[in-house]
Order: structure tokens, then sequence, then C-alpha cells
């Protein structure tokens, strides 16, 4: 059978470890971020180029985001798609351990001038992201036919189009090639709704329906709203790159109708979720599809010439709700699920195949991570100090690091603790045997 | 005799806590009928492990409608061809 939305097949399942050492390292390289924020201090927000803010956004972007992501995709695409990646036992370390250390090395190198330092980050991110980019292209290209595994298709060759043109100005900036400033704003919308918005879009055609008990996004929707989003990004591109205004806005208003439309649905979905239980993941997914509205709305405005973001107090909080409100909080919200599901999954197979199921109970998924309310609370103050900061800056960016600290500090110990718990149960069922 | 269990809006982990444990209460000649929004492909497995047999068809409330019965009870199997046959 060819799955489709509904049949998801985690017979295929990674190992355990595979994703976890993503989801489990990624959050204390967010709170690095908020380090560097909070040491930085006031000029961090002055302007766009200052070297600490886009040492701390990479933090956030490639140490939290993308690591995040490497491991989903690793994790939901064969069990989604039946198709499994291949060489994951291998693949699965080498990306994560390069793209961990490059962000870091990346960060400091660039943050507080290293340039060897920021060199080396940037060859191990090339390497580690070119390698996942081979074999995860290969694998959705077998599941092309599955609108999450096309979705992650375009997603991961957006992720082609950030990484070169992110290798492109690093080297801009170390003087081996002219600096091109104005590719800024394209690797930056190609992180956000190509590699970012893109992959978020397929995972949630499978986690929102699972996980929040919602009805499933149409059929239309699936298949159509991730082709429309990569279209205009390369109208977008195609327009800017050869000066032409109008083939420009007719691509970036494309793409914001596309994501408009995908966080309407979305909302609705869950407005009409079967469960009427609160619970963190379904409200940060609502405050990320909230920012997702916002964020396409104010690029809109700027297609339709209504504002400028570029070097404003406007275009911090454009990046501040892109990138915390929208893509953290989602991912945040997500991985409240996945890291307590995947251990409780992996813990029944063991019970199974020990021939142990009724001799011996294990931790639920609420055992494992009760629901991280707090931690959610410091999410949405650390969403709320940071927009303050990028509207006013001046002495509001110290309490915003500390908040960015806060929040993914906790999330990682939560996360950690769910695998400590894991550890024990298994431990018990195991001594059972 | 069937057993009537919807699972249908419950999250994970909870459908197949709640399908084990009406499986495991089945007395001779009954069978679970589950109502499900999803395929439970990790059920399967489980439900094989423990001596039960399953059949999955389509569902009219709920996206999918899983039949279980203990492996050898034919009075249950006979009355879950019925139940598929009505």
């Amino acid at each position: 059978m060819i799955p489709g939305a509904g049949d998801l097949r985690f017979d295929r399942m990674p190992p355990l470890w595979v994703p976890l050492r993503a989801f489990l390292t990624a959050p204390f390289l967010g709170a690095a971020a908020g380090v560097m924020l909070a040491v930085a201090g006031p000029a961090a927000f002055v302007d766009r180029w200052n070297r600490e803010l886009i040492a701390a956004a990479h933090l956030v972007t490639v140490g939290f985001l993308t690591l995040v992501m490497v491991g989903a995709i690793l994790q939901v695409l064969p069990v989604v798609t039946g198709v499994p990646i291949p060489g994951t036992r291998w693949v699965g370390p080498l990306t994560e351990a390069t793209v961990a250390t490059g962000a870091v090395l990346f960060a400091i190198g660039v943050g507080y001038g290293v340039p060897g330092a920021a060199g080396v980050g940037a060859v191990l991110l090339g390497l580690g992201i070119g390698v996942f980019v081979a074999v995860a292209l290969a694998a959705t290209w077998l599941t092309r036919r599955n609108p999450t595994g096309r979705a992650m298709g375009l997603s991961v060759l957006s992720l082609v189009a950030v990484a070169g043109l992110g290798v492109f100005l690093l080297a801009g900036h170390a003087g081996w090639v002219p600096l091109r400033r104005n590719l800024t704003e394209v690797h930056l919308a190609w992180a956000l709704a190509g590699w970012v918005g893109l992959l978020v879009m397929g995972v949630s055609f499978q986690v929102v329906p699972l996980f929040q008990v919602t009805p499933n996004y149409p059929r239309w929707l699936e298949h159509a709203l991730p082709a429309v989003a990569f279209t205009g990004l390369v109208v977008w591109t195609a327009g800017r790159l050869a000066s032409v205004g109008g083939l420009a806005a007719a691509g970036s208003l494309t793409v914001v109708a596309a994501f408009v439309v995908y966080a309407g649905v979305t909302l609705t979905l869950q407005a009409r979720r079967r469960r009427t239980l609160r619970d963190p993941t379904t409200d940060a997914w609502r405050v990320g599809m909230a920012s997702l509205a916002v964020a396409a709305l104010l690029m809109g405005a700027q297609s339709a010439g209504v504002i400028t973001l570029g070097d404003t107090r406007i275009g911090f909080l454009f990046g501040v709700v892109a990138v915390y409100g929208f893509a953290v909080s989602v991912v945040e919200g997500m991985l409240y699920k996945i890291v307590p599901f995947l251990s409780w999954l992996h813990l029944q197979n063991i019970v199974t195949a020990e021939g142990l199921v009724g001799k011996v109970k294990i931790r639920n998924m609420r055992q494992l991570l009760p629901p991280p309310t707090r931690q959610f609370a410091a999410h949405l103050a650390a969403y709320g100090l940071l927009s303050v900061a990028a509207v006013f800056g001046g002495a509001w960016v110290w309490p915003a690091g500390v908040a960015v600290v806060t929040d993914f500090g906790w999330l990682g110990v939560a996360l950690v603790g769910v695998v400590g718990r894991h550890r024990e149960d298994r431990e018990r069922v195991l001594a059972e045997t | 005799m069937e057993r009537l269990v919807d699972v249908s809006e419950l999250e994970p982990c909870e459908p197949l806590e709640r399908a084990l444990a009406a499986a495991d209460s089945l007395r001779p000649g009954e069978y679970l009928r589950l109502l499900h929004r999803r395929e439970p492909f990790p059920l399967y497995r489980i439900l094989a492990d423990r001596g039960f047999t399953h059949r999955t068809v389509p569902g009219e409330r709920t996206a999918f409608e899983i039949f279980i019965w203990r492996r050898g009870d034919t009075e249950a199997r006979r009355a879950v061809d019925e139940a598929l046959a009505r």
C-alpha cells in the first residue's frame, strides 16, 4: 500500500538516538544565542549588521531550528512515506555533529571576530548540510507523491539555496569575493519561507491532526500550497536578481498569500479540534500560526510599498515575529510531543519484542513529560521581551537575552528529563527479561 | 458479541493503551470494534504478539474500524464476519 495522510509507518522508524541527539542538543544552542544577546546588550539591536546579532540569530536558526529540522526529517520521512533514508545510522550523527559544532564555531567567529573559527564553522556546516541534502533529496524524490514528502523535498531544495548563499556571503565578509549584501534578503527569504516554512508545512500535515486531534488538512492544500509557495519564491528571486520590480512583487505576494492561507487554515483546524483540553503544544502552534500570518502580512506590506523593513525598528520586529514567534514556537510545540512520543513508542516496542506486554508497566507520554505549561510561559515571556527590545532597543536587550536563555535552557532540561525517565523504564523492562 | 470502543478523539498514546486494555478484557465469543481516525500500525504488532487477530475496514463514523478478537476464538470470528457482512 502507498501510505497516505492517515497512515504512519512506525515500523520504519530510525533508531531512537538518531532524532533525539538533535532534539536534545538544539535547545542548548538556542540558549547560547540568549547568552550572546545578554552579553552584547543594547549594541546588538542597533543595526542589523551587528556581529553579535548575526551570530545569535544563526545560533537560533542553524543551531536550534536547523538541527531540530534535520532530526525531524530523518524521523518523519520514513514513518510518513515508508521509504527509509539511506545511511541514516551514519548520516544522522555526521550531520548532527557537524551542524551543531559548525553553528557554534560560526557564531564565535562572526560574533567575536575570529575569522578562523568562522571559516572552520562554515566548512563543517557545508559538509554536514551537503551530506544531509544529498540523502534527503534522494529519499524525498522517491516520496514525491506524498504531500509531506514533497513539501520536505522542496524545503531541502531551499536549504541548498540558503547554504549556498550563506557560504557566498561569508566568503564576502572574509574578503575572498566581493560582498554582495543585496543577496542577504534572498538568503533570508529562502531560509525563512523555504527551508523553515515549507518544512513546517509538510510536517504539520502529519503532526497537527495526530497530536492536536484536529481534522486533516484539505487535500487541495496539502497538494498545492507547498508548490505554490516554492514557485513564488523562485519568481521573487528571479525578479529581484534581474531587477524586475513587477516580477519580484508578484512572486512575493504569491508567497505571502500561500503562508497566510496556510496559517488561516491551521488556526481554523485548531478551532475545530475535537479535544477541548488546552495544552501547550496547541497554544504554541496557535502563537506560531498567528505570528506567521503577521510576518507574512508585514512582508506583503513591504511588497506593496506600504512599509520598508530593511534596517528599521519594524524590520527588527519582523525578524523576531518570523523567527521566534513563528518558527521557534512551532518547533518547541512539536518537541513537547514528539520527544515523549518517540520515547514511549520505543519503550512499547521493547516491551512487545521481549514478550512483556501486560507484565511490566511503562510510563505514558504525559508521565514522561507532563504538559510544560510554565516552560511555555517562559517562551511567551522571551517572545514578548524580544519584541519590545526589537522596537525600543536599549536596555531591553538584556532581559530579552536572559529570557531567551531561560526559554531554551528550560526546554533542554525538560527534554533531557524525558530521556532520563525513558532510560529508567527501559532498564526496568530489560531487568524483567 | 460486540464491544465498541471509540478512540478517535484521543491523542497519542491513549488510543493504543485503551485498545489493549479493551482487548485484554474480551471474553470468549466477544470481539472488539475499535473506532479510529488513523490506521494504528504499532497496535497491530502488539496485538499479534499477544494472541489477537484483527481486520481493518474503512469506517462510517470514523476513518478506520478495527475488529479485534482472540486467535482461535471461532465464535468471535463468526460474529466479526456477520458484522462485516451487514
